[in-house]
């Protein structure tokens, strides 16, 4: 009776967390997805004058909030301040992505990083996400 | 106690191998998923490609830089060789290929996938015909 139910308790925590990791699988992927996307967005260049070299980082962050948002579900999507670094994993609460865009010389960042919801948690499994695509921004020579 | 004994013997070998499973699992999650940052980022490196002016060697340097820097942050992944990318006339395409290795061994799905695993990537990016410089 024991041995079966440590077999059965066993059984369940690892269906629980197969289940976890798949879902946290897709989240990942979405997240990978969406920060590619926001990249080329960012990579694109912007309207108005010096524009074509102007990387357009306000366009990112919706771009990957669009691929994200139905994977992410109950999962708060904050996206920073054009140019602003996400905080670190410590500073986001639990629930919560924050994406963000930045430049640095010729190079466009973009993040998403924070805790997602997720629909079947486990104590001591915290799933965090921490991705980020970087592109050389578009040139022109003058 | 010889019916203890048998069901001893029988948690002792399904135990094990209920974790083996997991591992299993576990592994061949991290392995579409590592495939899937590998395709992202040479997609991004043909991309950044034909972000340079056009006939410029910069093209390769853009490719490179932009590959490295998103698949440094995935500490499993170790980045191989980047291939192609080269400079481009306008309306032309250009192609990527990149390698990596995803290593399960510092990790305990080690026991069940031992050695690294070689993956490739190929992404193709169209240049704009009216591309200038």
């Amino acid at each position: 009776m024991v041995e079966f139910a440590m077999v059965i308790g066993l059984f369940l925590v690892c269906l629980l967390g197969a289940m976890s990791a798949s879902l946290y699988t897709v989240q990942r992927a979405a997240a990978v997805t969406g920060v590619a996307a926001g990249a080329r967005v960012a990579a694109g260049g912007t309207a108005g004058p010096a524009g074509a070299n102007t990387p357009n980082l306000a366009g990112a962050m919706p771009a990957v909030a669009r691929v994200v948002t139905p994977v992410l579900a109950g999962t708060r999507i904050r996206q920073l301040q054009p140019n602003r670094e996400c905080p670190g994993l410590g500073a986001i609460p639990s629930g919560e992505v924050d994406i963000c865009a930045v430049r640095s010389a010729g190079t466009v960042t973009v993040r998403l990083r924070g805790r997602p919801a997720t629909a079947v948690p486990i104590p001591g499994l915290d799933w965090s996400l921490d991705l980020v695509a970087e592109v050389h921004a578009v040139t022109f020579t003058p | 106690m010889r019916q203890s004994g048998q069901a001893l013997l029988e948690s002792a070998i399904t135990i094990p191998l209920m974790l083996l499973l997991l591992l299993g699992f576990l592994a061949l999650l991290v392995r579409v998923e590592a495939q899937l940052e590998l395709d992202a980022a040479t997609s991004l490196a043909a991309a950044a490609a034909i972000t340079a002016p056009a006939g410029s060697s910069l093209s390769v340097d853009y490719a490179r830089r932009t590959w490295t820097g998103t698949l440094r942050q995935y500490t499993y992944l170790r980045p191989g060789a980047l291939e192609g990318c080269g400079a481009y006339q306008p309306g032309q395409a250009v192609t990527c290929r990149g390698t990596a290795t995803l290593d399960y061994r510092e990790t305990p799905m080690g026991l069940i996938v031992p050695v690294p695993i070689a993956l490739a990537s190929v992404a193709t990016a169209r240049s704009s015909a009216y591309r200038s410089r």
